[in-house]
């Protein structure tokens, strides 16, 4: 680390804990009453309280273990990935935290928690807390006693600190004001497609003629486009992910290092359920950048019978309906249960009864209005991965003091 | 007095097989374990009898003898469990365990006959030679002496003793004998859902072609309030057809009919060359039994398999066909226990399931929830076949996803049975649970039965308010342009 500005000094931990304490081992049960924190409900330095288990404690026990606004709750064992993760306690009511977490009362004479709390969260002091742990199979821990003595921190004044952290709350408060944008917009997608591809909602232009009520087999067709098997030949082999989850890359291999020799190509625009994991929402559209992958036999590949008359797009986000999910239920034989298979019967889907936008033009409106809505999503989730970026960015320059701001 | 548990009595047959373990195969020493469990409650009825009677008779040991000698069964002196518990040091205790068996069969024809002749205290294949023998003999004796196995009907009331023990050991053995000797051990609310769906009138004839231990043959009986009714049964392996017999006696079913053999190679339930007729026949079948014997099914002489043979890897259609050529004309109902397969595969199954649907046969299909059976998730369904049907359509009931959830194993409640039972008598659409099909609607499925089908459990999802959302939207963004102001600030103090 470079040289600290001058009044900046590099202090032990310890200096600034008044007081340490593990949490509570009281196992968590349905009716207690306290809201209990674990290791769950620390996300990214933050603390997300909307799912937090509860215990019964007795009066005595609240007393020593209630947490305090600007308590610093530290995992200290934990899988490897996981010890070390910080966060800071600033709800008010009655909490506790659980035994694997220790709890750090500051001297707030000397510190601005939420600075330390930055700090803990740095790329720099998470590598040294990973080499601080005593790591067991699948266990790491860290010893506070050893964490007070060995993790170092750098501090300016308590004004500076309480500046410094000002400017990076200040991130924080847009990457949260995106992440619940970002929540919304997927929220109304969701409403979109309740309201579009059902024609509980219309656009003005289309009303009047009724939707048609057909087979799915009126409008698409499966295809077939088996590979000609070659040895040498190295094949891009594609997957359909589980709810939603579109198409993925599973890996490239050779000809000869495939068992089963009998694979599909996929195209641009096709329709693709996967007969395994259909009922589980493995179905999607293929974007351009898988045209050509392969598939194995067990996907049916499907396409419009008549692409001027179905927009493609249309299944493509009715795939991401629950009702297509359960119809693909409908069309497999044996019984739905985790873990069982079903046998998908490709040609009982195509005969299962759908409703369709009757004209192309009103298709093709529906679909680039919820294609709108994936781009403006998409693009949300480029804004936040820049914001995390940049505080990433103002947290290595600021809590190191390479750039000053200024006080008042 | 305090009951002895069924968790109790299976902890004492547990810590038995340790006696056994490593050196025989599970399937056979869980047949030594309740042979001697059987002997057991023989020996502590019989001593609570002679309790009773000595004290009624004051101690007249003649008029005791008599009286005894008029009891349900007879257990000759020196054949008790307690006795040979006392000669359990001896060296040839294999032997008297053997012969004590013997004469309980033999006085006791009508009644046992056979039930001992599948078990042989004395083998060396078994057992071991003598000296390791003898000590695991002890062994075994000894664990049965815990004070806590006190099986005196006084103490133990109407408890499945023999069945409960006989799932229970299964149960701990399934993934080995159970499975691998095809036999599967009906939980006792599925026996009772059956039987209350079949609902048996008193006089009725009821049979179950794959009987196993018999629990279910019971429960039906028992649907019968005069007790008015006869039972049959036929199980193909040895040593459960024993336990059944057992277990028909412990239950006092003196009368039951309960034959050796492969039902479908070897029907043993024979009338003036014919198959006997029953009003309610109920079967737990193996569930697509490999080899179930498709070579002879052509040519079979009682020409059950009319409307085609089944595949012969797949035996669950040769016991239907069964089963139902089995069911009285005109009234029989047919209750069976099945693996999903039965309701879509095609081939000759396929071939099979149209005949019958087309003979206006089945009734009913229901769908149990998954894992209601030991050792094993899969889930099974119930097929309702009546000849005396009112109706062309079918009923279907989705019954899969109401159940009590526990680790190992799931159950129906008394409230799944009753609705369950309900919906079927009511024979009505329920919206999400059931569905009456007609035979058209039927056929326009290609006679594919499988349950989604016709019972549509989809659970519409909760419609979005798209204004509020939009109001949230906005109050966001007008939150965070102001957040972004604040930020451009900062960054242009700082000149980064």
């Amino acid at each position: 680390m470079k040289k600290l500005p001058a009044g900046w000094q590099m202090i032990a931990f310890g200096e600034i804990v008044e007081q340490s304490q593990y949490g509570l081992s009281s196992s968590s049960s349905p009716d207690g009453r306290i809201p209990i924190l674990g290791m769950k409900n620390i996300n990214d330095g933050k603390l997300v309280c909307d799912d937090v288990a509860r215990v019964n404690v007795s009066e005595e026990e609240l007393k020593n273990y209630r947490l305090e606004a600007g308590d610093l709750l530290f995992n200290r064992t934990n899988s490897p990935d996981l010890v070390g993760k910080t966060a800071l306690f600033s709800e008010t009511g009655d909490f506790v935290c659980a035994s694997y977490l220790v709890r750090f009362t500051l001297r707030r004479d000397l510190v601005d928690p939420r600075f330390v709390c930055y700090w803990f969260n740095t790329d720099h002091s998470q590598r040294t807390l990973q080499q601080l742990a005593t790591k067991a199979v699948a266990q790491a821990n860290i010893n506070p006693t050893a964490l007070q003595k060995m993790f170092r921190l750098p501090l300016p004044s308590k004004s500076e600190q309480i500046e410094i952290a000002d400017r990076l709350a200040c991130w924080d408060e847009a990457i949260s004001g995106v992440k619940s944008i970002l929540a919304a917009k997927t929220e109304q997608k969701r409403g979109l497609m309740q309201q579009l591809l059902t024609g509980q909602t219309r656009f003005k232009e289309f009303k009047g003629e009724k939707w048609r009520h057909c087979h799915l087999g009126d409008v698409v067709q499966a295809m077939s486009r088996p590979v000609a098997w070659d040895e040498n030949e190295l094949y891009r082999l594609a997957i359909v992910r589980r709810w939603c989850g579109g198409v993925d890359l599973r890996e490239s291999l050779y000809g000869h290092q495939i068992k089963v020799k009998k694979l599909q190509t996929i195209r641009t625009g096709d329709f693709l359920i996967s007969h395994i994991q259909a009922a589980y929402g493995a179905m999607a559209l293929v974007p351009e950048e898988f045209d050509g992958a392969k598939v194995s036999e067990l996907y049916t590949i499907l396409r419009p019978k008549d692409p001027k008359a179905f927009d493609i797009r249309i299944l493509g986000y009715l795939g991401q309906t629950k009702r297509m999910w359960y119809m693909a239920i409908q069309a497999s034989n044996g019984f739905f249960a985790e873990r069982l298979r079903l046998n998908f019967d490709p040609d009982e889907f195509l005969h299962l009864p759908v409703n369709i936008p009757p004209t192309f033009a009103e298709q093709k409106k529906i679909a680039d209005t919820l294609e709108a809505c994936d781009r403006e999503i998409e693009l949300l989730q480029k804004q936040l991965a820049a914001l995390k970026e940049q505080k990433r960015g103002l947290m290595q320059k600021l809590l190191t003091g390479e750039v000053r701001v200024k006080t008042k | 007095m305090k009951k002895i548990s069924q968790d109790e009595i299976n902890d004492v047959a547990w810590k038995a097989c340790d006696t056994f373990r490593g050196t025989i195969d599970p399937a056979q020493y869980k047949d030594y374990i309740l042979v001697m469990l059987f002997l057991k409650y023989l020996s502590d009825v019989w001593k609570d009898k002679q309790e009773e009677y000595e004290k009624e008779f004051k101690g007249d040991k003649e008029r005791v003898a008599r009286r005894l000698a008029r009891e349900r069964f007879v257990l000759p002196a020196g054949c008790d469990y307690y006795t040979l518990y006392a000669k359990r040091n001896e060296a040839n205790i294999g032997e008297l365990i053997n012969v004590a068996l013997e004469q309980i069969e033999d006085a006791n024809k009508a009644k046992l006959e056979g039930v001992f002749r599948n078990i042989d205290f004395n083998s060396e294949a078994n057992l071991g030679q003598t000296k390791e023998r003898n000590k695991r003999l002890k062994h075994l004796l000894e664990d049965f002496a815990d004070e806590r196995l006190d099986l005196r009907p006084s103490v133990v009331g109407k408890q499945d003793i023999i069945g409960n023990t006989y799932q229970y050991l299964i149960g701990r053995f399934a993934s080995d004998a159970g499975k691998k000797g095809g036999e599967f051990y009906t939980p006792g609310e599925v026996s009772e859902l059956l039987a209350k769906l079949l609902a048996p009138k008193s006089g009725n004839r009821i049979c179950d072609p794959t009987s196993g231990s018999g629990s279910l043959l019971i429960q039906v009986g028992d649907q019968v309030s005069d007790g008015n009714f006869s039972l049959y049964g036929q199980e193909m392996n040895g040593s459960t057809w024993a336990l059944c017999r057992m277990n028909m006696f412990l239950h006092h079913k003196d009368s039951a009919r309960i034959e050796w053999g492969d039902t479908i190679t070897n029907p043993k339930l024979i009338e003036k060359d014919a198959l006997m007729k029953f009003d309610v026949v109920v079967a737990n079948m193996p569930f697509s039994l490999d080899k179930w014997g498709a070579e002879g099914a052509e040519a079979d002489k009682y020409h059950r398999f009319h409307r085609g043979v089944p595949p012969k890897s797949k035996g669950d259609y040769a016991f239907l066909c069964h089963m139902i050529e089995t069911a009285v004309e005109g009234t029989g109902k047919v209750g069976a226990i099945t693996p999903h397969g039965v309701l879509f595969r095609g081939g000759a199954e396929g071939r099979i399931r149209q005949a019958l649907i087309e003979e206006n046969l089945l009734e009913a299909v229901i769908g149990l929830p998954p894992g209601l059976f030991y050792g094993t998730g899969i889930p099974a369904v119930i097929l309702i076949f009546n000849k005396g049907k009112k109706t062309k359509d079918v009923l279907f009931i989705d019954a899969s996803r109401e159940f009590v959830e526990s680790t190992n194993q799931n159950k129906l409640g008394a409230e799944h049975i009753a609705k369950i039972v309900a919906t079927y008598k009511a024979f009505k659409t329920v919206d999400k649970y059931a569905y009456r099909a007609t035979p058209q609607e039927i056929a326009e499925n290609d006679y594919n039965l499988n349950i989604p089908r016709y019972v549509d459990t989809f659970e519409p999802e909760k419609m979005v308010d798209l204004k509020a959302v939009q109001k949230e939207i906005e109050t966001l963004e007008g939150e965070l342009a102001g957040v972004r102001k604040q930020m451009a600030g900062y960054l242009k103090d700082l000149g980064v």
